[in-house]
């Protein structure tokens, strides 16, 4: 037999009442490669990652898996894991009481692992040896982590290293990574990069779940595309082509990923003057400090950074959903006072929040009140509200914003998240903002639904609506603004036109250092 | 065609099975089946407008209950919150002398004012609702106790005699007024935007605000409507019993609680119906009753309440389960 595949999926098909979620899909992973596996939302992707981590025990589909040529039955994750294939998830899920090293070996703990099958004897944890291992095993994958770290205390990207670790300390053949990449800075994503190709040099297989296409280009060796529940294609490394690998994925061209605009800038609508914002936790320390900035009608203003500056916590302030200190808020040159979302709604201001899960949806609800729910007072006579009027109402957002879905009975956890996000779009324009806050808008979403989302942007600019949106990936940061804010740590750093900002030009103001950031006594700021 | 006819038939079975309020009637009709068979009178209006008058106790504040378990949040004070206000309605008769209307109003007041207190505590000082409405039960035993001096208290001034002996199509206008308020209930959930409001912060209470909804004060309404409703409970049991005494009402929080989750209002919250609420109580209240007139031995009652509870919650897990395999 040829000693080819590491892990092998042949002709698998899962159905779901009314889906054919995967159609024969095959899958196959070589000795030390890293896979890519690239699709839209809905494409297939999750469900085939969740057959081989044996989250859909075997026997709910049909098909099989191979593991070294072996035929393996996995039932359950624990049996995926003993085989000998290990899965990150897209979601941090950390121990938050314990520490780093216990995290890891926490389904371990009499670390078997280590001394083969050996029993441990007593019902007490071997500490020594398991902080020990720990550190071993961090040392020897290139993981910069402190194995009695407090785990409360890691940054997104140290608790992603932290995921990767634990299903590391199992010693899989496989590792699946999940989408890793979504909330992480760019220097957690090169650490991230250095990670696996470690791995890899130490002969562990990686397959590398991903949106984005640089990822793929950049890390993986081989690729497959997965669209509609079926396999579309696979290219190796030489033959990558970003066009033919977006076509295959979507099923179509996009000519234009980042659509053109026509809008008219009209009057300043919407300003903020010296926004001041106190650390929620920490004492006498500014999370926001002093931000000022504009608005005009039919403008998109992207809030640019580096994750943490204090982006989303200016958006949440002036939503209302964190309370201000200090500053002004100036709606048509009016000032307005903002304490909590009712009252941001109630002057025109809308914010789609950068996490879906969270703040995004009733997942108990289907589409319709989901939509209609922001706004119910359009839609009530006197106080009751009738089944039709929901309907009536959700409908032509439920078309314009060309959310797939059956109907608009379908209950929202069961979308993509594309489409989930166009639901979420869709309940904040519900109120007919005239200020509308995007943060991270396409997080987590496909190349098509980005696409769409772009569209929906400038149709809203053209109709006047004044834009503020923040995006951590910067080609699109720089494409849909038409004037940047660059904020570093909680000050505005500054603004640029959009004739003026280049990627450089952003990263400069981006990484520019604050001094006295902890005395908000002092005023003035310097720069490094 | 016979394939057809007959896939179509099981088809209509499974739905009504997926039916919540169908769902619980199914254990109901077993305990009256089975019962019927140990006493063959039991089938007779007597026995049913018994069970059916005696329900409105717990049924009040189990009305109340589910209003904050759709919000997310728990009441552990309705019982004693009802003792209180029934003491306070008592008092107000004995020992001020006021008509039957004040009385009462007061009555709904001490509910809605010890409402009030908790929500305001959970919303806006942001306490669980469990340590505060424990917290709230304690302060209303220990107030009901001291105001009434451990004695019952007679409201004989309030000549309500007659209206309780009443029996309006064989049962009591207690009983109609609480069939009043599971409608109004279902109104409110149902129909108005209150009841969107509600059902969305239960559902997910982070999305809500981001909505724009105000998530504190929808909550604070709850409360004190729950308030309202332990209140009316309170006052059921003073007027059917003509006098109040601050032992009663203990433990009907936990009751009301079982009824709401054998009534499938989702313990997570955002989801659920009066009208299943309704079945809830008529379920448990039922059960009690036939272990009573079965002469089981009270211990043993216990047991079997619970043992009947847990298999109705399983029947419900399943049902719900069966559905979500249908819907995907």
């Amino acid at each position: 037999m040829e000693r080819g595949y590491v892990l092998e999926a042949v002709d698998i098909t899962k159905r779901f009442p009314g889906v054919l979620a995967n159609d024969s899909v095959c899958l196959n992973v070589k000795y030390g490669e890293v896979l890519g596996l690239i699709g839209e939302n809905g494409a297939g992707k999750s469900t085939l990652l969740k057959i081989l981590n044996g989250i859909y025990p075997h026997g709910s589909y049909e098909g099989k898996l191979l593991l070294e040529g072996k035929e393996i039955a996995p039932t359950c994750t624990m049996d995926a894991m003993k085989e000998g294939i290990g899965y990150v998830p897209q979601e941090t899920n950390v121990l938050k009481n314990f520490s780093v090293a216990e995290n890891i070996y926490m389904s371990d703990l009499r670390l078997e692992k280590i001394h083969g099958n050996r029993q441990s004897k007593t019902p007490f944890v071997n500490f020594k040896e398991m902080y020990r291992a720990c550190e071993e095993l961090l040392r020897g994958n290139k993981i910069d982590l402190n194995p009695k770290a407090d785990v409360r205390k890691l940054s997104v990207g140290q608790q992603q290293m932290l995921m990767i670790a634990r299903a590391l300390a199992t010693r899989p053949k496989v590792l699946i990574l999940d989408e890793p990449t979504t909330s992480l800075s760019s220097s957690d994503v090169e650490r991230l990069f250095e990670v696996v190709r470690n791995l890899k040099e130490n002969g562990t297989s990686v397959i590398f779940v991903t949106h984005k296409l640089d990822e793929i280009l950049e890390l993986t060796d081989r690729v497959t595309i997965l669209r509609d529940g079926k396999n579309i294609s696979t290219f190796e490394k030489k033959e990558y082509d970003t066009a033919k690998i977006i076509a295959d994925m979507i099923g179509r061209e996009i000519s234009d990923m980042y659509p053109e605009r026509e809008n008219k800038i009209g009057e300043e609508v919407f300003r903020v003057e010296d926004l001041t914002v106190e650390h929620p936790y920490i004492a006498n320390r500014d999370l926001i400090h002093k931000v000022s900035f504009s608005v005009r009608a039919g403008e998109v203003v992207g809030l640019g950074g580096l994750v943490g500056a204090g982006r989303s916590e200016v958006c949440s302030a002036i939503y209302g959903m964190m309370p201000i200190k200090s500053g002004k808020i100036f709606l048509n040159r009016r000032e307005i006072h903002i304490r909590n979302s009712e009252d941001a709604v109630r002057n025109g201001i809308s914010m789609v929040s950068e996490d879906r899960k969270r703040y995004g949806l009733n997942f108990r609800w289907d589409i319709q009140k989901n939509i209609v729910i922001s706004n119910l007072k359009a839609i009530s006579k006197a106080y009751f509200v009738s089944d039709k009027s929901i309907v009536d109402r959700a409908k032509p957002y439920f078309d314009d914003l060309r959310v797939k879905a059956p109907s608009l009975n379908t209950r929202v956890a069961t979308l993509s998240g594309g489409n989930q996000q166009k639901v979420v779009i869709a309940r904040a324009l519900n109120t007919e903002p005239k200020v509308i806050i995007l943060d991270e808008p396409t997080k987590g979403i496909d190349v098509g639904s980005k696409n769409e989302i772009y569209q929906l942007i400038n149709q809203l600019a053209s109709q006047g609506a004044a834009i503020i949106m923040i995006s951590s990936e910067l080609p699109e940061l720089m494409a849909m603004s038409d004037r940047f804010v660059i904020m570093a740590e909680g000050h505005v750093a500054g603004e640029l036109n959009k004739e003026e900002a280049r990627e450089a030009s952003i990263m400069q103001l981006a990484t520019k250092t604050f001094k006295n950031v902890s005395k908000p006594g002092k005023e003035e700021t310097k720069d490094e | 065609m016979n394939e057809k006819q007959k896939s179509n038939k099981s088809d209509i079975l499974l739905k009504l099975f997926l039916n919540p309020e169908i769902g619980i009637m199914i254990p109901i009709l077993i305990v009256c089946v089975i019962t019927t068979m140990l006493k063959p009178n039991f089938l007779t209006w007597k026995y049913i407008s018994s069970i059916l008058v005696g329900s409105v106790f717990i049924g009040a504040a189990t009305l109340g209950e589910c209003l904050i378990i759709m919000s997310g949040e728990i009441d552990l004070s309705v019982g004693m919150n009802g003792c209180l206000a029934g003491i306070v309605m008592a008092m107000a008769a004995s020992e001020w002398h006021l008509p039957l209307i004040p009385c009462l109003l007061l009555c709904l007041l001490t509910g809605a004012a010890v409402g009030l207190l908790n929500g305001f505590c959970v919303c806006h000082l942001g306490l669980s609702s469990w340590i505060t409405t424990l917290a709230t039960q304690f302060i209303c035993q220990g107030l009901a106790v001291t105001i009434s001096q451990g004695a019952p208290i007679s409201i004989m001034s309030l000549n309500t005699g007659e209206f309780v002996r009443a029996k309006p199509l064989g049962l009591s206008w207690m009983f109609f007024i609480f069939i009043a308020l599971i409608i109004l209930l279902d109104i409110l959930i149902r129909r108005t935007r209150y009841g969107y409001y509600l059902r969305s912060v239960g559902g997910n209470q982070d999305a809500s605000v981001m909505a724009g909804l105000n998530a504190k004060r929808i909550k604070l309404i709850a409360f004190v409507l729950a308030g309202v409703f332990a209140a009316v409970s309170g006052m059921f049991d003073t007027l059917n019993a003509g006098a109040m005494n601050a032992a009663f009402g203990g433990g009907r929080e936990f009751r009301a609680i079982i009824c709401c989750a054998v009534g499938g209002i989702s313990m997570a919250g955002g989801a659920g119906s009066s009208f299943g609420v309704a079945l809830g109580v008529l379920l448990f209240h039922t059960l009690w009753y036939c272990l009573r007139i079965l002469d089981v031995n009270t211990n043993l009652q216990l047991v079997l309440i619970g043992l009947i509870l847990v298999m109705s919650v399983i029947m419900d897990t399943q049902r719900k389960r069966l559905e979500a395999r249908k819907m995907v």
